[in-house]
């Protein structure tokens, strides 16, 4: 056994936390070193020496804490009535503005009737549509694929057909479509390396956090190949979103996998890093070394 | 009511109860700090209260899955560590004892062991302190120290085993 491992089994021997499976090693080793059962026994008898002095707070602790809360509690009423205050106002002024407004149309309006009615034709700029993923590839990006010959017999091996309505899909220009696509290729019985190469453009590159999200997700269950393990290690240094980077490093950590260490540690060093990737990070790699 | 309903209560703005958790912790709470600052009772007085200070001021940080005790000793935890880094800043660390001080028995009045937990590296003391006087287990430790249970055990077994040396040398 190590030597920290018995350094650890003396400590909870010493305060009582002991397991009865490991208390039960300890005593095996007993029999066989004195010498350590002696240092165990004394150990106990130094953490039961122990006492916690008496310290007892006074008074004044008890009416500083009680002051400050009934302070706090003052506050927190003051800032309930202003705000049933505030809303009573804004009700008050949107009635008031609304008669207002009633008395001043009342009396302003001409009493000659319209008698004439004009038509006019109004065109009304529409809003710019979302950007689609920026890739290398210069063509137009496709919404769907016109179907050419209806009656057509489906070819036996139907992946390129899937590739040719999955790829555009996953340029879409529509989040929703391209989490469906996502989800269509993680659907598949045989994730072919195609398939991985798509998902793992998505994953760079996708604007969307939730798309992106959607494909780690999607990728998790076939963590065991080689190659999706290496897409992880290499995406995390693209993430910027912390949700994605943390799911990441937790993934990577349930799976020991020591290749991601170095890439963690860049990820640590980084200051736009959030505090609690970051402490996931320093507690998994702890868990490496232990 | 469990701390954690007590607590899921002051968070939804019931500040009454925030009075039963001081109740139950001020002790506790108050001893820890007292170990900290070396018995001084004024600056313990001003850390309890400001934890439960941040307690009431912060309850809407307070997750519903929490630990109370842990979430309650990392907020002392950070207001001594601040304490402490400040006091560093400015040169006046208080000791009634200098850490490379041979042991001196000074007074019978003084526990022999609390003299020699008091030559213990800070680091060693706290998680005894910890374990011993907040009563808190060690995974709770190892959270609010943000390191592994491992690294808990082992700085408690050279605590224990430096107590050891200076405790049967007394007697």
């Amino acid at each position: 056994m190590k030597k920290e491992e018995i350094e650890h089994l003396l400590a909870d021997y010493a305060s009582g936390e002991i397991s009865a499976n490991d208390k039960a090693r300890l005593e095996e080793m007993f029999a066989k070193d004195p010498a350590l059962k002696q240092e165990a026994d004394e150990m106990e008898e130094v953490w039961q020496a122990i006492n916690q002095p008496n310290h007892q707070p006074g008074k004044d602790m008890d009416n500083g804490f009680y002051a400050m809360l009934q302070n706090e509690k003052e506050q927190q009423k003051g800032a309930r009535v202003v705000k049933i205050n505030l809303t009573w106002l804004k009700t008050a002024a949107a009635v008031a503005a609304c008669l207002a407004a009633f008395v001043i149309g009342r009396y302003t309006v001409s009493p000659e009737k319209i008698t004439e009615y004009k038509v006019k034709t109004v065109f009304v700029k529409q809003p710019a549509i979302a950007q689609a993923i920026k890739t290398e590839d210069t063509r137009p990006v496709f919404v769907s694929r016109p179907v050419e010959n209806k009656t057509a017999l489906a070819p036996k091996n139907s992946e390129p057909e899937e590739h040719l309505t999955l790829a555009p899909q996953l340029r879409s220009v529509f989040a929703s479509e391209r989490m469906a696509a996502v989800a269509k290729l993680a659907a598949k019985a045989d994730v072919t390396q195609n398939d991985l190469k798509m998902l793992e453009m998505v994953l760079n590159e996708d604007p969307s956090a939730n798309v992106r999200l959607m494909v780690v997700n999607a990728l998790q269950p076939m963590f065991a190949k080689n190659d999706v393990q290496q897409l992880f290690i290499n995406t995390l240094g693209k993430q910027d979103d912390p949700l994605i980077q943390s799911t990441i490093v937790d993934i990577l950590v349930e799976a020991r996998s020591k290749q991601a260490v170095p890439q963690m540690l860049v990820l640590l060093d980084d200051k736009n890093t959030a505090p609690s990737t970051q402490t996931k990070i320093k507690t998994g790699i702890e868990s490496f070394l232990n | 009511m469990t701390d954690e309903q007590l607590m899921l209560a002051v968070k939804n703005d019931h500040l009454d109860k925030a009075a039963i958790l001081y109740e139950r912790y001020k002790k506790m709470l108050y001893g820890f700090f007292m170990y900290k600052n070396n018995n001084d009772k004024a600056k313990s007085d001003d850390n309890v209260q400001q934890t439960f200070y941040r307690l009431i001021k912060y309850r809407h940080t307070y997750k519903e899955e929490s630990n109370f005790k842990v979430w309650l000793y990392s907020i002392a935890w950070n207001i001594q560590h601040n304490d402490y880094k400040q006091a560093a800043k400015l040169n006046v660390i208080p000791t009634d004892i200098l850490p490379d001080e041979p042991y001196i028995q000074k007074d019978d009045r003084y526990d022999e062991l609390y003299q020699a937990m008091q030559l213990l590296p800070e680091q060693h003391r706290e998680v005894l302190v910890m374990s011993k006087f907040l009563e808190l287990k060690y995974e709770e430790i190892a959270q609010i120290n943000n390191c592994s249970v491992g690294v808990v055990k082992t700085r408690v077994f050279r605590a224990l085993q430096q107590l050891r040396t200076v405790y049967f040398k007394i007697s």
